[in-house]
């Protein structure tokens, strides 16, 4: 890794740490909602960008994690930890189910499937009423009072769950938004880390064969199927560990927040930032967020027309998102140093043209 | 039993909505190999200036011939300005997709800002009139909307096989390359192909504007019944589409209306059970060809 992408992971690691210290309550939970976000995006741009599979569903995985952590652990008394890890698992089956059709319907067609589990997801959730709280959804632990449980000793006990639950612990001195946004930090860390690790793996260049060429891969000695039926689950697993922060961030969850709009969200966020790297998540998941909170309340209205717009241009611009623009220039740039300092003879023969050459693999989904 | 007809036509109707959509996606996905998601979104949005014509003092069918050439245009020139740019067939599937998503996300809100969120009642199309068939009463506006899709259909098939726009398109779809060489414009030839599509996608706008009522909202589902309906039927296949709308309006009322387990709450899954079935066994879809390529 080349010591300016050192430098840069580590001010932005500085710079969310400390952040939470200066800015406000209700700042420091935007900032928690750019974390869910990346991750999301992150699960999905390993699909889409690694391997090649579109996804206009993922919005209905990160609901499964976050409907799941609700009812295990209001319905269940569940820690949250345990609900969460249990979330994840079970999009991760989902995920693989899912994948399955995948292995024969590709491209635009799963597009189109992952489209229909995204307009299905919230229709389910109305569906399973008794276990979702359908159309009006279910706080995740009661703002105050505790409402319609039974027993007094059930009481206790989720409250003393509610308490050990996303109160930040006294050692901390913290207060609790800022307690969950770095529980959230620490979770977002560990699962870039470990994406990290598996697109520079063997599995990783796996991933990027099959979608580059699938049958030159399975030539290759990679079994196409198991690692794109793999690569479906975790890539939803993920997606739920964004659903598992959502649902602790907000508290509640109900139906309208898990339509396309947020698959569409999600796969913004992944393709603004840069769907084959491992920081466009975060980046294209901050723009979002913060062209939101930019637009004064009374354009609101106006939120999807700029969206829209940027979306456009920057397709038009740079296919490969802000990430695919920088490794452009930065291709660019070391080009005609290096052409300076060995003279232009040199640099005539000094590789292909930067223009011509598929430096980004913007072109990259199937 | 009158109640099964009844179903029935309800399905028929709905169908034919989105097999006239789908035709539209068709249109687009032979010719360029693209698929428009914002192909609802430009028919609600050519409904929406429909209405104004509608509330100038037009009369509504009037109103809708007119959104018909509106969206041509609309068509075009998105064409012209947008989608060339983003390379023909050799572009980036991603890329398409989200600047579609992107016309799609602008149009929605934007005809918000334009006409307000407030849903608009429309007159029907072919009047409030009824006529009775085996036994039940069925609205004017069901066959009206069933006959014009019959239209559309010979139509469709005229201008493909009988014409020179048609011959055009076919070749340019066949392969852009060869096309140009043999002097066909296939920058011109594709802005006619996405006039079309929109031009006929406004048909299906001005249909559920006045089968339910004009809200900038009405044509989601539609569309992803569309796709739906495009893609059990073949994406390139014209017929497909209009099979596969059909079938897709029957099975969601039928299975709807009789099975209790479905129930109106997931009116969206037998449709879709019914596609991810035909998909695995017929990948291409009832009436697509099947691709033959070699990596």
């Amino acid at each position: 890794m080349p010591w300016a992408r050192v430098a840069l992971w580590a001010v932005l690691l500085v710079l969310a740490v400390v952040a939470p210290q200066v800015l406000g309550e209700s700042d420091v939970n935007r900032l928690s909602e750019v974390i869910y976000i990346s991750v999301a995006a992150l699960g999905l741009a390993l699909l889409t960008g690694y391997n090649g599979q579109i996804s206009l569903g993922h919005g209905a995985f990160l609901g499964m994690g976050a409907y799941v952590t609700m009812i295990l652990t209001v319905d269940y008394g569940v820690s949250y930890a345990l609900a969460g890890v249990l979330a994840v698992a079970f999009a991760f089956v989902i995920g693989l189910v899912v994948g399955l059709p995948a292995l024969r319907i590709t491209g635009i067609y799963l597009a189109l499937v992952t489209l229909a589990l995204a307009t299905l997801f919230p229709q389910i959730v109305v569906r399973l009423g008794d276990l979702t709280g359908a159309t009006v959804g279910r706080g995740l632990l009661p703002r105050e009072g505790y409402g319609d449980w039974a027993t007094l000793e059930e009481v206790g006990r989720r409250k003393f769950l509610f308490e050990a639950g996303f109160r930040a612990p006294d050692w901390t001195g913290l207060a609790d938004d800022q307690w969950r946004y770095y529980v959230f930090l620490v979770v977002a860390v560990v699962v870039f880390l470990l994406v990290r690790n598996l697109v520079g793996s063997r599995v990783g260049r796996a991933l990027v064969a099959i979608r580059d060429n699938e049958t030159a891969a399975e030539v290759a000695g990679i079994h196409v199927s198991r690692y794109k039926v793999l690569t479906f689950g975790l890539s939803a697993a993920i997606a739920a560990v964004g659903g598992w922060m959502f649902a602790v961030l907000n508290n509640q969850v109900s139906p309208t927040s898990f339509t396309i709009v947020l698959s569409i969200t999600l796969l913004v966020a992944a393709v603004l930032g840069g769907v084959n790297s491992i920081i466009g998540p975060v980046i294209g998941a901050a723009f979002i967020v913060l062209l939101r909170e930019s637009i004064p309340a009374e354009s609101q209205r106006f939120t999807n027309v700029v969206f829209g717009l940027a979306l456009i241009v920057l397709m038009l611009v740079a296919p490969g998102g802000i990430v695919g623009l920088y490794r452009k220039y930065s291709a660019r740039f070391r080009q005609s140093r290096a052409a300076r300092s060995a003279g232009p003879v040199a640099a005539a023969a000094d590789g292909p043209d930067p223009d011509l050459a598929p430096s980004t693999p913007d072109s990259g989904v199937k | 039993m009158q109640l099964f007809i009844q179903r029935i036509f309800d399905g028929l109707q709905s169908g034919a909505i989105y097999a006239i959509l789908a035709l539209a996606i068709v249109i687009i996905f032979r010719a360029s190999g693209m698929l428009n998601f914002a192909q609802g979104e430009i028919a609600m949005f050519t409904t929406f200036v429909a209405w104004n014509l509608f509330d100038v003092g037009l009369p509504w069918w009037a109103a809708s011939v007119a959104s018909l050439l509106i969206g041509f245009v609309v068509g075009a020139v998105l064409y012209r300005l947008l989608i060339v740019r983003l390379g023909g067939t050799h572009a980036n599937p991603l890329a398409v997709v989200m600047v579609t998503i992107g016309l799609f996300l602008m149009l929605n809100d934007g005809a918000g800002v334009i006409w307000g969120t407030d849903a608009k009642p429309v007159p029907r199309v072919f009047g409030e009139g009824r006529v009775e068939l085996f036994g039940a009463g069925i609205a004017v506006q069901v066959l009206g909307i069933l006959a014009v899709l019959g239209l559309l259909v010979v139509a469709f098939n005229l201008l493909f096989q009988r014409t020179k726009l048609g011959l055009a398109l076919r070749a340019v779809t066949s392969n852009q390359e060869s096309a140009a060489l043999a002097g066909i414009k296939v920058t011109t030839t594709l802005m006619v192909g996405w006039g079309l599509a929109a031009a006929i996608g406004s048909l299906a706008g001005t249909f559920t504007a006045s089968s339910v009522a004009l809200d900038k909202n009405m044509m989601q589902v539609v569309l992803i019944y569309a796709f739906a309906a495009a893609t059990l039927g073949g994406f390139d296949s014209p017929l497909g589409a209009v099979v596969g709308g059909l079938l897709i309006g029957l099975v969601s009322e039928l299975v709807v209306g009789y099975v209790d387990i479905v129930g109106p709450d997931l009116r969206l899954l037998p449709g879709f059970l019914l596609v991810l079935i035909v998909l695995l066994v017929r990948p291409q879809g009832l009436f697509g060809t099947a691709k033959v390529g070699r990596a």
